[in-house]
């Protein structure tokens, strides 16, 4: 079943709404998940979140690309979890590259920033960059693909990823700097 | 600002830019499962490639070729003996192109066997003249010196002859080619011996022009030919049969002119009807033998 249709069981009130949606797309969430979180419980729990969160958001939304849509909301319950497990200091196992990250984080206090605003910030960056370095980028931090599927994907070797994400990286600590987020 | 939440707001970045690198990831997956992203469609016609048929051609011309020059080869190295492998008591087999070359392919045959046979006959006439030479030096040995020599001297020119006749038996001896084949018949042809015109008269007998027996005469002589057939023959009447057949022919004259000169020389014996008929006496009762096609009725 095309999205189109799936977004009108939705908006329809239909139960086989979330039926056909799991049919879909329940493999690439899946993947979304785990690549943030490591527990398989905590996978399911996230996926059940997100198709629920779907559920309740359509409508009114009706969303251009149910697609990124969908991964979009299964990403941020899925670190919302694991911000969860890490401030209990439960199951803190995680896949996603936090460390990485670690140097473009801005030393600003969370209340002191405009979220939209670096979001924003961070996709001009993005599409001032070559579209591979782009893309390697948003595959790593966004889906949070591990070195090796890039690799794959892209036809690259690993170092050379690493390298394209230490490049990337720098550059954008050095935007952000230029744009007013200051780093300790 | 904790890692964590750096990636959260990492992750509202402009959709579009989502969009792409999931499409990069996506048409890789299907390289991955389909193999290839190239579509393949469509039917090319097989193109046979143009040389091919021209190269069929003259691989089977070359096999045509080489198999008639290998045939022509092998005929030239195995085919027909040469002349000159010829050697005396081999048979010529020569297939005849008609009943006359073969017959005097056994004319020459025989040509060579009985000059074979000469060549023996003349060696025991000189080992038996030698023999004689021999006893009559032992005879004449202690009377007469003289005499003595002039019978040596006649006696060992008397062996001087079957000396020559050995030399020319030794000559007889040699390989005898075609071409000597062709020049013994030649001669044999200009000067015909007795043997050979025994052979031609028992060849034209065996060749007359034969039909159902008419006369009603007697026979007067029984013939048998050197290769065993049995003929009756009315040497007045002029008129022979074939035993065994019912078949009667002239008698030609010169024919039986030869075969009363010859009559002690070859199995020709009168028969009781002529005994009969001449008031000479039967010695021999198998002599009395009627022919087969015929019945004879005893008064």
């Amino acid at each position: 079943m095309d999205d189109a249709s799936i977004i009108e069981l939705f908006r329809k009130r239909e139960e086989n709404a979330i039926t056909e949606l799991k049919r879909k797309y329940d493999r690439l969430c899946r993947y979304v998940a785990g690549n943030i979180l490591g527990g398989r419980e905590d996978i399911e729990e996230c996926l059940n979140t997100a198709y629920f969160e779907v559920w309740n958001n359509i409508p009114p939304e009706i969303p251009a690309d149910l697609r990124t849509y969908l991964c979009r909301i299964v990403r941020n319950i899925a670190i919302k979890r694991l911000q969860y497990n890490t401030a209990g200091k439960r199951d803190a196992r995680a896949a996603v590259p936090i460390d990485e990250i670690a140097d473009c984080v801005p030393a600003c206090a969370d209340d002191e920033v405009d979220e939209d605003m670096l979001a924003e910030a961070i996709s001009r960056f993005l599409r001032a960059q070559d579209e591979k370095h782009r893309m390697v980028f948003v595959r790593r931090y966004w889906y949070g693909d591990p070195l090796s599927d890039i690799a794959q994907q892209y036809g690259m070797k690993e170092k050379t990823v690493a390298t394209y994400l230490f490049r990337t990286r720098k550059k954008l600590k050095a935007f952000l700097k230029k744009e007013g987020y200051d780093h300790e | 600002m904790n890692e964590l939440k750096f990636m959260e707001i990492i992750g509202k970045i402009d959709e579009s830019l989502v969009k792409e690198a999931d499409r990069a990831v996506l048409r890789s997956a299907e390289q991955d499962i389909f193999g290839n992203a190239d579509s393949v469609s469509g039917v090319e016609g097989y193109r046979r490639s143009r040389w091919s048929r021209t190269a069929a051609a003259a691989a089977v011309f070359l096999v045509i070729a080489g198999a008639g020059l290998g045939g022509a080869a092998l005929l030239k190295r195995h085919g027909a003996p040469s002349a000159d492998s010829i050697e005396e008591g081999e048979t010529v087999t020569v297939s005849p192109a008609s009943a006359a070359e073969e017959k005097t392919e056994q004319a020459v045959t025989e040509i060579v066997s009985e000059k074979k046979e000469t060549a023996e006959a003349v060696s025991d006439v000189s080992e038996r003249e030698t023999m004689n030479a021999e006893d009559m030096e032992e005879a004449a040995s202690g009377t007469d010196l003289s005499s003595e020599s002039s019978e040596t001297g006649n006696v060992s020119q008397e062996t001087s002859e079957p000396a020559e006749e050995k030399i020319n038996t030794t000559e007889a001896a040699e390989p005898v080619t075609s071409n000597a084949i062709q020049h013994e018949i030649a001669t044999k042809a200009e000067t015909p011996t007795a043997d050979n015109e025994r052979a031609q008269m028992f060849a034209r007998i065996e060749s007359l022009d034969y039909i159902p027996i008419t006369c009603d005469g007697l026979p007067d002589y029984k013939l048998i030919s050197d290769d065993g057939k049995v003929y009756w023959l009315n040497i007045d009447g002029r008129w022979i049969w074939k035993n065994g057949i019912d078949a009667e022919a002239v008698l030609p004259e010169d024919i039986a002119l030869w075969l009363l000169d010859n009559e002690g020389s070859i199995n020709m014996q009168k028969t009781r009807y002529y005994r009969d008929a001449h008031g000479e006496q039967d010695m021999d009762e198998n002599d009395g033998e009627q022919p087969a096609t015929w019945i004879y009725r005893r008064d």
